[in-house]
C-alpha cells in the first residue's frame, strides 16, 4: 500500500512538473510593498533626530515583460571591434552596434542610406574621394560623431603595428585630411576605383577617436590581439551593447537616441543574439516561437520551414563560393621541384587538372545536396555579372567527352584512370560534395579517397605540405569587386592556398616555383588594380578570370543561395536582407512578440 | 577509515598525473591547431609563426606539458586561445560547471524518482504486471538514446505544441528560478530517464536478490510487518550495488550533457567541449578533461565511503584486516 502510495506521488509530482511547465506564466502578483522612510527634523534649540516609520502602500501593477527579440546565430563571434574582425559571427552584432561609412543597398551599390555619410565626391580619376558626413550623430559613449573619428578608424588600420586584417582594402592612402567637422577627403597615390566598394567592408564601423587602444594579447578574443572594443564594442549604431556570456549569448539594448526616425523599431527592449550551434535546434527554437530571426536555414528543411504558419521565408542569392583547392606543387595535378620547367610534366597536370574541371557535373552537385538553391560559376567570379568574362559564360562546364580526351591526353597511364586523394572538412556539407564527385569520376576509372578532415588540421596540410591533392572547402566573398577576388583566391604567391607559386625573394623556403603563370598573374594585376578607365581595368580583369581558369587553377564551383527565415511577429526584416546574408535590425519597423 | 581515505587520496595524485599525460598527449597529437583556426583562410606564415610563438606552441611538448602542468598544479589551467581569448580558463568551467552540475543533479533527481519506487514495485509485485510493466517501460527507457528523446519531446511540446520554453534556451535562476526549472525540466528528463532505467533494473534485481535471503524468511516467518522488513531490511540491504551505479552516473551525466545541451541550446561545459574541440582550445579542452577526472576519482572515494554507511559490515584497510 505504501509502494502504491509512493510510486503515485512521483507520478503525480512529475506530472505537476510537465503541467506547471506547459501553463501559461502566471500574471503578477499585486503586491503590498513597505516602505521606511527616515526623516530628519532640525529643532532650533536642540537637535533631534527623529525616526518616522511611515507606511507607504505600493499597489505594483504588474511589471511589463520586456519584449526581448531573440535572435538564433550558429556561430559565435569572435571579435566585436570592426578593424579587427574576420568571421561571419562578428559581422551580425557589428552590423547593429555601429553605422558604416558607406553601406551597401539591397542590390550590393554604394548608399548613404543608413550610413554616416551623406555624399561622397570621387576626383581626379579615383585619386581623392571626398566624403560629406551625417551632423548630430552620437556615439553609445555620449560623444559627437565627426570627421576626426572617421580618420582615426582609417589610420589605425593604416598603422602597421596594428596589424588590421583588411587594413589593405582601404587602397593605397597618401593622406587622410579633415576638411572641416563634417567632411573628409583622403587621397591615394594611384587611381584606387574600388572605393566606394571596398570601403564598406573596411569601414563597417566607425568608431570613436580612440577607442581601439593599443592592442594586446589580453584583450584579444581570438586570433589577433584585442583592443578595448574586441568585447566592448562603442558605435553610433541602432543598438548598444550590453553583456557577452561566451558561448550562450549577446545582449544588446536599443540606442534611443539614434540618428534615423523609427529606428531601432519600437518595441523591442532588448535584443538577444544567442549562439546554437546545432541547426535542428535552431529550427525547432524559431517554428516553437523562443527564437525570433535564425541566421540560416539549412537547405533540406527550406521548404518544410517555408510553410509554417506565422514564419516568413527569403532565398537571396549568396556569396559562399564552393571550391576545390588544387596542390599545384605536387602530381598528379601539379610538379614536383624536379619537374620545374618540364613541359611534358607540366602539360600533363594541366591536362588532368581540366579533365578534373569538365568530368565535374555540377548540375547534379547542386540538385542533390543544395536543391537547386545554388548558381553555377563560370571561372572566379558571379556568372550573371557584367565583369565576368562573357567568353568564359559561353564556356562548356560538365561534358564528359572533352573530359576524357584531357584524360587521354595526360599520358598513357592516366588514360585508364588514376588515384587521387580529396581532402574536405568534416563539416557542413564539403565531404558530401566529396562523395559525389568520386561516384562522377568513378566512370573514367578514376579513384578519389575522400579524406574527411578537421578544418585545422586541413588548413595546416595545405599550407605546410605538398601531401595532398585537392581539398573541397568554401570561401565567403565579403565584397563586391571582382578583381578583390582575384586578388585573394590567386594573387598572393608566399602562402597561395593551391601552392601556385613563382620564384621570388617572397617565397619561403618549404615552398618551390610550381605550375607557370603567376608571375605574369601578378604583373597583370598589380596593373588592373590601378588602371582608372573601367573598360580597360573590365577587360584586364576578363583576362586574369580566363587566364586562371584555362588553367584551372582551382574550381570555382558554385554559389550558394543565402536562406533566411524570421518570425512574422518582426515586420520589415526581409526589407534588409541582401546577399551578404547580414542581420541588420534596422530595417525591423514593428516588433510584436 | 581515516587511513583509507588518505590512501585513496594519495592514490589520487599517481591516477591523476597520468591523466594529465595522457589527455595532453591525446590533444596535441591530433593533427591541426588552435593557429590554423584562429587565421582561417588567412594563413600568412610569417603570422601563423608569430602566433604559434605567442602562444608556446613551438615549445617541445615535454616542456609545453610541465608548463601547463605546473601551472594546474597551482590551480591555473591557462587561458582560453579560440574560445574567448584572454578568459582564465578556470572562470569558464566556473560559468559553465554551475549549467551542468545543475542539470546532471535535476537529472539524477528525476531518475532517482522514477526508478527508485519502480525498482521496488517491480520487485515487490516480481512476474505480476506492475513487474512487465516496469520491465518493459525500462527497457525501451535504456534503449532509447537521450538524443533521440530529447529531440522527440522538443518536437512534439515545442514545435507541435509550440511551447516556447520545451524548445531549449538556458535562463539563469538569478534571473527566475521558476523559468530556470522550467527550461531544465525537458533536458533533465532526456538525460534522466535511460538512467532510471538503469537504476530500477540494478534496484528489482537486487531486491530480488535479498529477498531471497535467509534472514527475511526468518523476518517473516517471526511475524515482523512486511512493511517494515521491506524499508529496514531488504530496500537498504539492496541499495548497497546502486550505490555503485549512481556513483558511476556521473561520468555518465557529464558524458550525456555533451548532447543534452547541444540540444537543448545550454550553455554548459559539455558545449564547452565541443566548442573547444572544433576550434582547437587546448587549455580549455584539457581542463574540461582534467576537472572531469578529479570529479570522477571524487566521486568514486565518496560512493566507497558510503558503503561502509550503508552496510557496516565493510571496512577497510587496517580496519578490516
Amino acid at each position: 500500500m505504501r509502494n502504491k502510495l509512493f510510486a503515485a506521488v512521483a507520478l503525480v509530482s512529475m506530472l505537476a512538473l510537465v503541467l506547471s511547465a506547459c501553463a501559461q506564466p502566471t500574471p503578477e502578483v499585486v503586491e503590498k510593498e513597505v516602505t521606511k522612510v527616515v526623516e530628519a527634523t532640525k529643532i532650533v534649540e536642540k537637535e533631534v533626530e527623529v525616526e518616522v516609520e511611515k507606511e507607504v502602500v505600493v499597489t505594483a501593477t504588474p511589471a511589463p515583460t520586456p519584449k526581448e527579440l531573440r535572435v538564433g546565430i550558429s556561430t559565435e563571434p569572435w571579435d566585436l571591434d570592426p578593424a579587427i574582425r574576420t568571421d561571419t559571427g562578428s559581422g551580425y552584432i557589428i552590423k547593429n552596434v555601429y553605422d558604416p561609412l558607406i553601406e551597401l543597398d539591397q542590390s550590393n551599390q554604394p548608399t548613404c542610406e543608413f550610413a554616416l555619410c551623406t555624399d561622397w565626391e570621387l576626383k581626379d580619376e579615383a585619386r581623392t574621394i571626398i566624403v560629406y558626413l551625417r551632423e548630430g550623430v552620437t556615439f553609445h559613449d555620449g560623444s559627437d560623431f565627426t570627421a576626426h573619428d572617421v580618420k582615426y578608424s582609417i589610420e589605425w588600420q593604416l598603422d602597421e603595428e596594428n596589424e588590421a586584417p583588411n587594413k589593405e582594402l582601404l587602397g593605397p592612402i597618401d593622406s587622410v585630411e579633415v576638411v572641416d567637422d563634417y567632411t573628409l577627403q583622403v587621397n591615394f597615390s594611384d587611381p584606387y576605383t574600388g572605393v566606394l566598394q571596398e570601403w564598406t567592408r573596411v569601414l563597417d564601423g566607425v568608431v570613436p577617436e580612440g577607442a581601439h587602444g593599443e592592442r594586446s594579447e589580453e584583450k584579444g578574443v581570438a586570433g589577433f590581439a584585442g583592443t578595448d572594443l574586441s568585447r566592448n564594442p562603442v558605435g553610433t549604431g541602432p543598438f548598444k551593447f550590453v553583456e557577452w556570456v561566451s558561448g550562450s549569448h549577446i545582449t544588446l539594448e536599443p540606442n534611443n537616441d539614434y540618428w534615423a526616425e523609427g529606428v531601432p523599431a519600437p518595441g523591442i527592449d532588448r535584443v538577444v543574439f544567442e549562439i546554437i550551434e546545432d541547426p535542428a535546434a535552431m529550427q525547432a527554437a524559431l517554428i516553437g516561437g523562443s527564437i525570433h530571426i535564425v541566421d540560416k536555414v539549412p537547405f533540406r528543411d527550406f521548404a518544410t520551414v517555408s510553410q509554417m504558419p506565422g514564419i516568413e521565408t527569403a532565398r537571396i542569392p549568396g556569396i559562399q563560393t564552393q571550391l576545390i583547392y588544387i596542390n599545384l606543387g605536387a602530381p598528379p595535378f601539379g610538379i614536383s621541384e624536379d619537374q620545374v620547367g618540364n613541359e611534358a610534366e607540366i602539360a600533363r597536370a594541366k591536362n588532368l587538372r581540366k579533365f578534373l574541371f569538365h568530368a565535374i557535373d555540377r548540375e547534379e552537385i547542386a540538385d542533390e545536396l543544395f536543391y537547386g538553391m545554388a548558381s553555377n560559376q563560370y571561372g572566379p567570379w558571379y556568372a550573371d555579372s557584367e565583369w565576368t568574362s562573357p567568353d568564359l559564360k559561353e564556356m562548356t562546364l560538365h561534358d564528359s567527352e572533352l573530359a576524357q580526351e584531357y584524360l587521354e591526353a595526360a599520358g598513357p597511364e592516366y588514360a585508364d584512370g588514376f588515384d587521387f586523394r580529396m581532402m574536405c572538412t568534416n563539416a557542413q556539407w564539403f565531404c558530401d560534395v566529396s562523395t559525389i564527385i568520386q561516384e562522377q569520376l568513378r566512370p573514367y576509372g578514376v579513384n578519389v579517397e575522400v579524406i574527411p578532415i578537421d578544418k585545422s588540421a586541413f588548413f595546416d596540410t595545405m599550407y605546410e605540405t605538398f601531401d595532398w591533392d585537392t581539398g573541397m572547402e568554401d570561401w565567403g566573398l565579403s565584397n563586391f569587386l571582382a578583381i578583390s577576388w582575384l586578388y585573394s583566391g590567386y594573387y598572393r604567391n608566399n602562402h597561395n592556398h593551391n601552392h601556385w607559386h613563382h620564384d621570388a625573394p617572397d617565397l619561403p623556403d618549404h615552398y618551390h616555383p610550381t605550375v607557370p603563370g603567376h608571375a605574369e598573374f601578378v604583373e597583370m594585376y598589380d596593373q588592373a588594380v590601378i588602371e582608372p578607365d573601367e573598360q580597360t581595368r573590365k577587360e584586364m580583369v576578363y583576362e586574369m578570370q580566363e587566364l586562371v581558369t584555362e588553367d584551372v587553377i582551382q574550381i570555382d564551383m558554385m554559389f550558394l543561395d543565402n536562406l533566411h527565415a524570421w518570425s512574422d511577429s518582426v515586420e520589415g526584416f526581409g526589407d534588409g536582407l541582401n546577399s551578404q546574408g547580414n542581420i541588420n535590425l534596422k530595417y525591423v519597423t514593428a516588433f510584436s512578440d | 577509515m581515516g587511513i583509507y581515505i588518505l590512501k585513496r587520496l594519495l592514490l589520487a595524485v599517481p591516477t591523476l598525473v597520468a591523466a594529465s599525460i595522457i589527455i595532453f598527449l591525446l590533444i596535441h597529437l591530433a593533427p591541426g591547431g588552435p593557429v590554423r583556426v584562429m587565421l582561417g583562410p588567412m594563413q600568412d606564415p610569417a603570422l601563423v609563426e608569430k602566433l604559434r610563438h605567442q602562444l608556446g606552441l613551438d615549445l617541445p611538448l615535454h616542456q609545453q606539458y610541465l608548463r601547463w602542468a605546473g601551472k594546474a598544479l597551482q590551480g591555473d589551467l591557462g587561458i582560453s586561445v579560440t574560445i574567448q581569448r584572454g578568459a582564465p580558463v578556470t572562470e569558464l568551467l566556473r560559468q559553465r560547471y554551475g549549467v551542468t552540475l545543475q542539470l546532471a543533479a535535476l537529472s539524477m533527481v528525476i531518475a532517482l524518482l522514477i526508478a527508485i519506487p519502480t525498482g521496488i514495485t517491480s520487485a515487490l509485485h516480481q512476474n505480476k504486471i506492475a513487474d512487465h510493466l516496469s520491465r518493459l517501460v525500462a527497457m525501451v527507457g535504456v534503449s532509447v538514446p537521450n538524443f533521440f528523446l530529447g529531440i522527440m519531446l522538443i518536437l512534439v511540446l515545442g514545435v507541435f505544441l509550440k511551447q516556447p520554453w520545451a524548445t531549449g534556451g538556458y535562463v539563469p535562476p538569478e534571473e527566475g528560478l521558476k523559468e530556470n526549472l522550467i527550461r531544465m525540466l525537458l533536458p533533465a528528463i532526456a538525460l534522466g530517464t535511460a538512467y532510471s532505467a538503469i537504476v530500477m533494473r540494478m534496484l528489482r534485481s537486487s531486491m530480488l536478490d535479498v529477498m531471497s535471503q535467509d534472514y527475511v524468511r526468518t523476518a517473516k516467518a517471526m511475524g515482523i510487518g512486511w512493511g517494515s522488513t521491506v524499508r529496514r531490511d531488504i530496500v537498504k540491504n539492496a541499495l548497497i550495488p546502486v550505490i555503485t551505479v549512481i556513483g558511476n552516473s556521473v561520468g555518465y551525466l557529464l558524458g550525456g550533457s555533451i548532447v543534452t545541451e547541444t540540444i537543448f541550446r545550454m550553455p554548459g561545459v559539455g558545449r564547452l567541449v565541443i566548442t573547444g574541440v572544433f576550434r582547437r582550445d587546448y587549455p580549455v579542452i584539457q581542463g574540461i578533461v582534467l576537472s572531469i577526472v578529479i570529479i570522477r576519482i571524487g566521486i568514486n572515494l565518496v560512493v566507497d565511503i558510503l558503503y561502509s554507511i550503508v552496510d557496516p559490515r565493510i571496512r577497510y584497510g587496517a580496519e578490516g584486516e
